[in-house]
């Protein structure tokens, strides 16, 4: 990822692509995008990027707890599952279905570990989200290469 | 040596040939015999009789040269025993001439004492009693102390020294003891005289024989525990010596007989030539010879045979050992027996193990293939996603052949990659059947009718179905719609005019078999049309139907044909299995014979001619192939080259429990209609042209078709291909058009409508299709495929219309107005995709947070379709469907989600009419799955949902999810 790259937002975008983070759905989005609200993506991944946060933060709650309820967790990590493949955050959605399956375990220190992994996942995509929207007009429509 | 030699020698036995081991061990053998049993003393009967020989042929072996050396053996030893014999003797000789000198000086000194006594003393007798002492010395050494002593008494006894009396008295005892001795004298001469002769009495024949009788006596002893046959055999092979362990016949039964006079069998005379053999060449043999004799059986001796030479060198005879190992033999026949299976064993591993690898490889390339296939299918939907929605944007007409063309191949490719998935799937074991719960009238018809929606050419497609035929049966639909589709698509691809058509009935599984066999004969003897002689030789099909609809045999002719009127009103039991069988029948190219073997091979066509004309890539068959048979069924074809096909398949269904039937939408649809469900039947036909006579009758068909309930659809043909503008087609619920259906109307906008007499036929439908085309285009009317420039001018026309709308989505929807859809999800993120994906569709979306919430908004409104996510809070998808199939079914709610007061209040200002309508129409229900595993299809299907669309959600599924179930509607 070279330096100059980041501040377009198409290869950024194809950055993302490559590098795993995200996959063929959020193209879905950049296609609705087209139809319908330009603001579209923006919306929903600044939605998805609260939400997110939110259930991370319910979850690290949990886990805190000594008596851990692992269905409650695993309702949440669900959540995130649901959400991050609506938008085809790739990553993370491939770490909530390692986190789910811990859940399931009951192991708690692999619900810990997915917890970390989850969350690295999610913070680098929301941080390279943030820096998209900030690099180029919002919702940039599909890499073009 | 001396003495003790001297007692040893004095011993009658010689010592034994084998000095200390022998006697040690007869004695040891003798104690363990007798331990054993009481035939101790067959030993002595050994010794005095050995009689397992001809004792007359010992003289001509031992004239033998192992009989000379062994006679040599003899000699020496004797000549040695009789050398230290003489010795002993010679020493005793010389002992005894010296007791004898010794003797003879004592007398002369007592004479010369006498002499000098009787020159003293005039005594007359010379006498000396010391021989008594000498003698008594030398045998009696142990008195000798008291001899003395009585000697010197004696001498002493009578007192008075020379006087006369002492004199005298003293030469008689003098003389007395001189004639003792002298007497003694002669004894041991007599004894010497004795010994001697006893001496020569020890000739050696006796000291042989002797000898012989020891070594046989040994011999027989080591013999006993040997568990061997010793035999020596003469120049003719004649018995002379036999030892036999395990005696079954008597020595003397068998001395000096061959073996041919004793045995008989096999084996006998292979070891009398290799006995010969043997005495020709001179040289010892071991051998193993197998017997079956009558007198011992089955057995495996090993023998040593060697052969005797006399002196001379001439072979006089044989001697064989031989050894019963029949049980080693068994053993090592079990052994090799045993090394070859193992050897086989090791070979089938290799073999398998190689099978396996290549299995594995196999398996490997098809995951590969697999993979390949879903990671070019997902961008493949993505370009084709984008390209329809490209054509919904302004393009001009070079542009929307370019699109056309690009969508048209974008669609073969993916169904070609739908096809390798499928088969790969199904070939990997990986398929996974679903039982639900389906109506194959149902499924028939929809085949059919998406096949007419799909239609470029002027082909009539036509339906049977068997009155016996279960209303509902439990299977896998999709996969059975899926060879439907497969097959009728083929039907339509290789038939340009006639007739296509689906026969479905049931059948016995045993008629089932031979039905097929009667099928095929009778088709080649009488090459009719397929449709006609599929129909004849049908002994199940309730009806004989010919191409034209209007002569269905009506019900009556069923009931005499009575091969199935007790079929019609046949009771199902639940669980009870039936066989459904299906007829595809076309009046296509057919397929030559040649090319029949091949045809459900993987990428098989009947010819490259064929592929080259018609494309494809021979994929379908073998997918419907494979999945036939998974369920169990069978798939076949008769064919005939420019006369058509068949392909039928038999499947094997179960009957779902009763109640299942019980809430079905049907029986209501059918009380609704005062039809009873024995008129659930029938034959339909799509037809590519209009007929007048048929357009005149406009009785509104609704009544007695179920297949729909009161929701029949009539398709126009050549739209429904059109799917990028999914709602530009003309679709009209029969409903709003039954009444309104006239004949003129085929020449105007919309479909056309028609239904045969119902009097003549209560059971018919006819849809004619009137080509969109048509009314589009007079051009088009006779093009067999569609052409860019048709669909363009199509379009345009369309166009036309969306231009004047605001809403332009909405204006072209079948029903001019817009579906009312609810989402019902709990995930915000997901509820923002779903919704930016459907409102671009044009439908009215409400949004609902969970499964009961849900609940309150059906009971509040009415809705097309709903979009349900399976995990919520509160209430789950599976529930809240559940719940509102609950509703549909009985028509009222369970206690636990009843509406509230204010609630029915709201619903008030739907009147009373809608209420009942509301409780009789069955809403599309979708789940919204993470996970598109079977169980959670399962699941969900198990629920009373009607379909499912895997998350994340994309555009173009929903999209022909929601076109599916808001066009059957």
């Amino acid at each position: 990822m070279a330096a100059p790259m980041l501040n377009q937002p198409n290869s950024l975008l194809a950055n993302m692509f490559a590098a795993g983070l995200l996959d063929d759905q959020f193209q879905e989005l950049q296609m609705l995008q087209e139809g319908s609200a330009p603001d579209f993506i923006v919306k929903v991944v600044t939605l998805f990027c609260e939400d997110g946060e939110r259930i991370i933060g319910e979850i690290a709650k949990l886990l805190d707890k000594p008596c851990v309820d692992y269905d409650k967790v695993g309702g949440f990590v669900r959540q995130l599952k649901g959400s991050s493949a609506s938008i085809g955050a790739l990553r993370v959605k491939n770490s909530c279905i390692q986190f789910h399956q811990c859940c399931q375990e009951k192991s708690k220190d692999g619900c810990v570990n997915s917890l970390d992994s989850v969350r690295n996942d999610f913070y680098d995509l929301c941080s390279m989200f943030k820096l998209h929207a900030s690099a180029g007009p919002a919702g940039a429509g599909l890499p073009k290469q | 040596m001396g003495d003790e030699y001297q007692c040893e020698s004095d011993d009658e036995v010689a010592p034994p040939m084998w000095p200390n081991v022998g006697d040690a061990h007869q004695k040891q053998f003798k104690m363990e015999k007798l331990g054993k049993d009481d035939d101790a003393l067959n030993d002595v009967e050994f010794r005095e009789q050995p009689a397992r020989a001809d004792l007359h042929r010992l003289k001509e072996i031992a004239s033998s040269e192992k009989g000379a050396s062994q006679m040599q053996y003899f000699v020496k030893h004797w000549e040695y025993k009789r050398a230290s014999n003489a010795l002993l003797l010679s020493e005793e000789l010389g002992r005894l001439s010296q007791q004898r000198k010794e003797i003879e000086e004592k007398k002369q000194q007592i004479l010369e004492e006498q002499r000098f006594q009787d020159e003293n003393y005039y005594a007359a007798k010379r006498q000396v009693p010391i021989l008594d002492e000498v003698y008594k010395n030398e045998w009696k050494r142990p008195s000798k102390k008291t001899d003395d002593h009585s000697r010197n008494q004696e001498l002493k006894i009578d007192a008075e020294y020379n006087t006369i009396s002492y004199w005298k008295e003293r030469a008689m005892r003098l003389e007395e003891a001189l004639e003792a001795s002298l007497e003694r004298e002669r004894a041991l001469e007599e004894k010497l005289e004795e010994d001697i002769k006893n001496l020569q009495s020890h000739t050696p024949v006796e000291e042989f024989s002797g000898m012989l009788k020891r070594a046989d006596y040994f011999l027989h002893l080591v013999l006993q525990s040997a568990p061997i046959v010793i035999a020596h055999q003469d120049a003719d092979l004649r018995y002379r010596f036999i030892f036999n362990h395990f005696p079954t016949l008597a020595d003397e039964d068998v001395i000096g007989k061959t073996d041919h006079e004793i045995l008989s069998g096999e084996g006998i005379d292979e070891m009398n030539n290799v006995k010969r053999e043997v005495m020709a060449k001179g040289i010892p043999t071991k051998r193993e010879f197998v017997f079956n004799t009558p007198l011992f059986g089955a057995k495996t001796f090993v023998t040593y045979i060697e052969p005797v030479f006399s002196k001379s060198g001439e072979t006089i005879g044989v001697n064989y050992v031989a050894m019963d190992i029949t049980d080693q033999v068994k053993t090592r026949e079990k052994m090799a027996d045993i090394r070859v299976r193992e050897a086989i064993q090791k070979a089938k591993e290799t073999e398998l193990s190689r099978s396996l690898h290549i299995t594995e490889e196999t398996m490997r390339a098809k995951q590969m293939l697999a993979t390949m296939s879903h990671e070019i299918r997902s961008p493949l939907s993505g370009v084709l996603s984008m390209a329809e929605i490209l054509a919904a944007t302004k393009l001009d007409k070079e542009q929307y052949q370019l699109l056309e063309v690009m969508l048209s191949s974008g669609d073969l490719v993916l169904q070609l990659i739908n096809d390798i998935l499928d088969l790969s799937k199904v070939e990997s074991g990986a398929m996974k059947l679903e039982a639900t719960t389906f109506r194959p009238r149902e499924v028939v018809k929809h085949v059919l009718q998406t096949a007419a929606a799909s239609l470029k050419k002027e082909l009539t497609l036509e339906g049977f179905i068997g009155d016996d035929v279960p209303l509902e049966v439990i299977g896998d639909v999709l996969r059975i719609r899926q060879i439907l589709t497969n097959l009728i698509s083929n039907a339509v691809k290789f038939t340009h005019d006639g007739t296509v058509g689906i026969k479905l009935r049931l059948v016995d599984k045993q008629q089932a078999g031979c039905e097929i066999e009667n099928g095929q004969l009778h088709m080649r003897a009488h090459p009719a049309s397929s449709v006609t002689t599929a129909a004849e030789n049908s002994a199940a099909s309730p009806r004989n139907c010919d191409k034209d609809a209007s002569r269905c045999s009506s019900r009556e002719d069923v009931c005499q044909n009575g091969v199935v009127s007790n079929e019609n009103f046949r009771e199902y039991h639940a669980g009870e299995v039936v066989w459904l069988q299906c007829d595809v029948h076309d009046t296509g190219i057919g397929i030559p014979e040649k090319a029949l073997p091949c045809l459900f091979k993987r990428y098989m066509q009947a010819s490259t001619d064929h592929a080259r004309k018609y494309g494809g890539t021979g994929l379908g068959l073998a997918i419907c192939k494979q999945l036939v048979e998974l369920m169990g069924g069978t798939l076949t074809v008769v064919s005939y080259e420019d006369e058509g096909s068949t392909f039928t398949f038999m499947i094997p269904c179960k009957i779902p429990a009763k109640e299942e039937n019980s809430d079905d939408p049907d029986d209501e649809a059918s009380t609704r209609n005062n039809l009873t469900i024995n008129d659930i039947e029938g034959s339909f036909v799509f037809k590519p042209k209009v007929r007048p006579s048929l357009l005149s009758s406009g009785v509104p068909i609704m009544n007695n078709t179920k297949f729909f309930g009161s929701n029949l659809m009539c398709y126009d043909s050549t739209n429904v291909i059109e799917d990028h503008k999914p709602f530009s087609n003309g679709f009209i619920s029969t409903e709003d058009n039954s009444g309104k259906c006239a004949p003129a109307a085929s020449q105007s906008n919309g479909p056309n409508v028609s239904s045969i007499d119902e009097e003549k036929n209560d059971c018919s439908m006819v849809f004619e299709l009137n080509s969109q085309a048509e009314r589009v285009s007079s051009s088009r009317a006779d093009t067999t495929s569609v052409s860019g420039a048709g669909i363009q001018e199509g379009r345009k026309a369309c166009k036309a219309l969306e231009e004047n709308s605001l809403n332009k989505k909405s204006k072209c929807s079948p029903s001019s107005s817009k579906a009312k859809i609810l989402l019902v999800e709990d995930n915000k993120v997901n509820i923002m995709v779903a919704k930016s994906m459907l409102v671009p569709l044009g439908h009215g979306i409400d949004i609902v947070n969970n499964g009961l919430e849900a609940i309150r908004a059906v009971q509040r409104h009415q809705y097309d379709i709903i979009l349900m996510d399976v995990h919520m809070p509160v209430m789950d998808g599976l529930q809240a469907t559940k719940l509102i199939r609950c509703f549909e079914n009985t028509g009222c709610w369970d206690a636990s989600v009843k509406p509230e007061d204010n609630e029915m209040i709201a619903n008030s200002a739907i009147s009373s009419d809608c209420v009942q309508d509301k409780k009789g129409k069955r809403v599309p229900i979708i789940a919204m799955t993470a996970n598109s595993f079977a169980e959670s299809a399962d699941e969900c299907l198990a629920a009373g949902m009607d379909s499912y669309i895997s998350k994340p959600m994309n555009f173009q599924k929903t999209k022909e999810c929601l076109q599916r179930y808001l066009l059957s509607q």
